[in-house]
């Protein structure tokens, strides 16, 4: 419910390593992406 | 191939553009393609690896910056380690202060959860195993912190059956920091009117001899161990790869991230492509590449065996819950980013990034740790931690049968959680062990134990 002009809030170290991680398989399950 | 700049300015100035998100994941990426680089001997991409990375992270900035400059910081440790002249010469003048290294294993104490659930959860298990004795020996393997005691001897000093005759061995290789325990555990017992006894004995772990210990006939044993045991993981590992047929073979280790980032170049987009030029082969690091099964240790072995040999009546075991120890950089480095994230988490979500207190602890403490998993190797390489499953088995084969912790154990680490201010820690039960965890991930272990006859 954030209000359109106020920035995210900075995503936790885990959080972008399990977003990187996650990058990942999206990409080996779907290699046409 | 990047150009190279001698000199002033920043050589990729669309760097410093970055958002705090696209920066993090970048800098993953860039960490796990100079592991890469290191492990397969291409220090002229790692150096150039290095120089990106070095425009990026920063030890004031947000987590992933901070965590990055102390990988950096191992990484290039490991390359400098090629050059033994160089490495010594710039490690010359290095200075250890004793009342620093204090001074960060009380902030470590004071800023985390970790040690305090320890402690009152090996003490409520220490206090129902001596039930009843008279004469009651503790001896603390990494005697560095006196609170944990000077809470067992109020515990003890409230007991139904009033207080028993307690003597503590306290084992730490600085004679200062036991000094000081000494002083203020003889302090609390004469206040709290307990016959009381410290003996010091000055020695790192590895080089006890348990016949020291002066275990008495008559007296009833608790052994404690605070993050400790791993470091008698220390192996020579050149030996041991010389003695092993397999020497050559990979560890076969499966490291998540790095894959997903050799299959990163559309997410990234154009900005990784052109890091993928330099090639992720699945190159094993020259230095590292023993299987598992060759990681058991004779001397972590014989120690346990002489401890089960001291017929303890309890044993409680803290560990860091996570596996530093893989065969490889590559494992090494990708676990333990995921756990020193874990933990640099938990310390921006409690102090402020300016906060001289999280820096010292961040840079003196989980700094050293990572340095000495990444570009240590052999017998330097102690930060050997490795998931509580690996001790399980470890200490059933030495001969030591699991205690689960009780009810009332459980519930004073729960209350001591709730207590702090930070709703990311959680506790896990297991077995009748315990594990602190920040969000879903187990962090540290505790886990009593006792001699199966």
């Amino acid at each position: 419910n954030q209000r359109p002009n106020s920035p995210a809030p900075p995503m936790s170290a885990t959080a972008l390593l399990q977003k990187a991680a996650q990058m990942g398989s999206t990409r080996s399950n779907n290699p046409s992406v | 191939m990047m150009p190279i700049s001698p000199g002033f300015g920043s050589p990729y100035p669309w760097l410093r553009e970055l958002k705090s998100e696209e920066r993090g994941l970048y800098l993953i990426h860039l960490l796990l393609a100079c592991a890469n680089h290191v492990a397969s001997g291409s220090l002229e991409n790692a150096n150039i690896t290095l120089d990106q990375i070095s425009q990026l992270a920063s030890p004031e900035g947000d987590t992933m910056q901070r965590i990055a400059a102390y990988f950096t910081e191992a990484l290039a440790e490991r390359i400098l380690k090629h050059w033994p002249g160089i490495y010594k010469a710039l490690h010359a003048t290095r200075i250890s202060s004793v009342p620093e290294e204090i001074l960060v294993g009380k902030l470590f104490f004071e800023l985390f959860p970790f040690l305090k659930v320890a402690f009152v959860v090996a003490n409520q298990a220490i206090v129902e195993a001596m039930e009843g004795e008279k004469m009651v020996h503790v001896i603390d393997l990494n005697a560095s912190e006196p609170a944990q005691w000077r809470a067992l001897l109020q515990d003890l000093g409230a007991r139904p059956e009033g207080p028993p005759h307690l003597r503590i061995t306290g084992v730490h290789h600085k004679k200062e920091v036991l000094e000081q325990m000494a002083h203020i555990l003889t302090e609390e017992a004469e206040k709290l009117d307990i016959p009381f006894q410290f003996n010091q004995i000055v020695s790192k772990l590895e080089d006890i001899d348990v016949e020291k210990l002066r275990v008495k006939t008559g007296e009833a044993l608790a052994i404690s161990s605070v993050l400790q045991l791993h470091t008698l993981l220390a192996n020579d590992d050149e030996l041991l790869r010389k003695k092993s047929p397999l020497a050559s073979t990979n560890a076969n280790g499966v490291i998540n991230l790095q894959k997903t980032l050799q299959r990163n170049q559309g997410t990234f987009g154009d900005l990784v492509e052109k890091e993928l030029v330099n090639g992720y082969s699945q190159s094993h690091d020259s230095a590292s590449s023993l299987p598992l099964s060759f990681n058991s240790s004779a001397r972590m072995d014989s120690f346990l065996n002489a401890l089960w040999g001291l017929s303890p009546k309890v044993m409680v075991v803290s560990e860091q819950d996570s596996n530093h120890n893989g065969s490889t950089l590559l494992e090494r480095l990708s676990e333990s980013l995921y756990f020193y994230a874990a933990l640099f988490d938990c310390l921006e979500s409690t102090l402020p990034r300016t906060s001289p207190e999280r820096i010292k602890v961040e840079k003196m403490l989980f700094g050293e740790e990572i340095k000495n998993i990444i570009a240590s190797e052999g017998m330097e390489r102690k930060r050997r931690h490795e998931k509580l499953e690996k001790w399980i088995q470890r200490l059933d084969l030495a001969g030591f049968g699991s205690v689960p912790l009780s009810y009332y154990g459980m519930l004073q680490a729960r209350r001591l959680l709730q207590s702090y201010s930070c709703d990311g820690y959680m506790i896990k039960e297991e077995n009748g062990r315990l594990m602190v965890c920040w969000q879903d991930r187990s962090l540290f272990s505790v886990s009593a134990w006792r001699c199966r006859r």
